[in-house]
């Protein structure tokens, strides 16, 4: 499991990180998004570029911790079922995800299903 | 007549430290708004001013409450060092602030540390002290802060009777002993509840017929080691239903980070989580649930007025005086999904039907008012007599 998140090393953040770490992330990965982690891998929610630009325009700096923006209420799929089929599902339905965490019983997070942007 | 146009109004300095106070304050600060020889100022403090906990002094702006100033004291680390350091911050600023505002009276709330800390410099000033909810049980720290207020403070507004009763054992004199209600109550049942179909689109909840069942659940000081083990039979006694879950996040306690760590681990995806919810829309869940679960102390105070089931777990809240809709379970997820099962019951909810709340009316905030703005500033307030 481990090497498929290896695979996405911007696409996640620690929940311990500020705006500065998720822009460097989304600067990175350019799907606009990151999930954050807290340091057993458990995922907190989903920060966009969007709740970034928000939080700004209400006062937050590059020095404001993650957790004040992060969506704790975002999409995530289990990894017991067809991940890839229903990921396509969720991109087709909204226009703004790029990215869906697959979690397994525990909440830890174990792939990321990504949308395909390079033909767009 | 120019000279009793120039006589200062009576200044009351409103601590506002979490969202559990500020409950109480809003519908006092109309009534003082409304009063001719009263006018106020705020000092915010502690979690208000905590990003992670919802920033809820924009919530204060927003309704346009005067607030003459803000004390950032509370130190991260949410352990019981940074509690008790952060409490000291506070103490080091007031006196000044209190002078610079030209407070006349202080007016605090409940049992938090900042409450604690601004009776002590109120009575030192010798500013007279009101109490709002004296006399209350709670069963830790927070128990015992709230009386050592009562033995700074010069007037007590206890919500019932049983907490009126035990000020007086307190050696308090009986002048200063007010049996007023609970004034959190007056905005509740004055009506500002956001509705449920609003409530449910602004939160996300499917409108899907299943039962909706709130989890609000603070850490205990004594056993904050264990505040994310309790969280998680919480979850996983809430889990055994087929309900539509909301969480409301936690306070700025100790072991709060465990009880967030808990909550993520152990949630499933559909449970809706807030960090911190305006209070029409926390009034408006307790309107639309059918049962609330956890520690808060509005399932003791504020859920018999809607009806709504509690199933409180624990010590926090033990030994307050319960309404009808009061289920009381331990930590063990068993007992807690039994409670919970039981407070779903058709039998439950009829035998609500006639549920009194037993904190009152909802007009306590006037009565409270009104006491402050008749009681004389005097050596008779201002030098208490112990009775004991």
């Amino acid at each position: 499991m481990k090497n498929k998140l290896s695979a996405y090393p911007n696409f996640f953040m620690s929940s311990d990180g500020t705006i500065a770490d998720a822009l460097t992330c989304i600067t990175e990965n350019k799907h606009g998004a990151v999930i954050v982690v807290d340091d057993r891998n458990i995922v907190y929610g989903i920060v966009a570029d969007g709740d970034v630009r928000r939080a700004m325009l209400k006062g937050a700096t590059m020095l404001t911790p993650i957790m004040k923006l992060v969506n704790t209420n975002s999409v995530v799929l289990p990894d017991t079922i067809n991940k890839e089929a229903e990921a396509e599902k969720i991109f087709g339905d909204h226009v703004g995800f790029n990215l869906v965490p697959v979690v397994a019983a525990d909440n830890t997070l174990v792939d990321i299903m990504i949308r395909n942007t390079s033909k767009a | 007549m120019a000279k009793k146009q120039a006589k200062k109004k009576l200044k009351i300095a409103i601590v506002a430290g979490s969202r559990g106070e500020w409950g109480y304050y809003q519908p006092i600060i109309r009534e003082i708004e409304k009063h001719p020889d009263l006018d106020y100022g705020i000092i915010v403090s502690n979690m208000h001013l905590l990003d992670r906990f919802g920033s809820s002094i924009d919530e204060i702006r927003r309704e346009g409450f005067k607030i003459d100033a803000v004390v950032h004291n509370t130190l991260d680390g949410y352990s019981r060092l940074t509690m008790a350091k952060s409490l000291s911050i506070f103490m080091l600023q007031l006196p000044e602030i209190l002078h610079g505002m030209q407070a006349d009276f202080v007016l605090v709330g409940g049992d938090r540390g900042e409450q604690l800390i601004a009776a002590i410099v109120g009575a030192h000033l010798y500013l007279p002290v009101g109490h709002i909810q004296s006399g209350e049980v709670s069963g830790n720290i927070d128990g015992v802060t709230r009386h050592a207020i009562t033995k700074f403070a010069h007037l007590h507004f206890a919500a019932n009777e049983d907490a009126a009763r035990r000020v007086k054992k307190m050696g308090e004199e009986p002048f200063r002993i007010h049996n007023v209600g609970a004034p959190q109550l007056d905005d509740l049942l004055g009506g500002k509840v956001t509705p449920k179909k609003e409530l449910f689109k602004k939160l996300g909840i499917p409108d899907n017929g299943k039962p909706l069942i709130v989890v609000a659940q603070h850490p205990v000081t004594e056993e904050f080691e264990r505040a994310g083990e309790q969280m998680k039979e919480t979850l996983e006694a809430v889990k055994q239903f087929d309900a539509n879950v909301v969480i409301v996040l936690n306070n700025s306690d100790a072991g709060s980070n465990l009880v967030t760590k808990a909550i993520h681990e152990h949630r499933t995806p559909s449970m809706r989580i807030f960090p911190n919810l305006a209070r029409e829309d926390y009034a408006g869940l307790m309107a639309s649930a059918d049962v609330l679960v956890g520690n808060s102390s509005s399932g003791i105070l504020e859920a018999p007025s809607f009806k709504l089931p509690a199933v409180n777990i624990g010590n926090r809240e033990r030994g307050r005086l319960q309404g009808k809709n009061v289920i009381n379970a331990g930590y063990v997820r068993k007992e807690i999904q039994n409670a919970i099962a039981k407070a779903l019951s058709k039998e439950f909810k009829r035998s609500l039907k006639n549920c009194v709340n037993p904190y009152g009316d909802g007009k306590s905030a006037k009565r409270i008012v009104d006491i402050i703005a008749k009681t004389p500033v005097s050596e008779t307030l201002l030098v208490k007599k112990i009775m004991y």
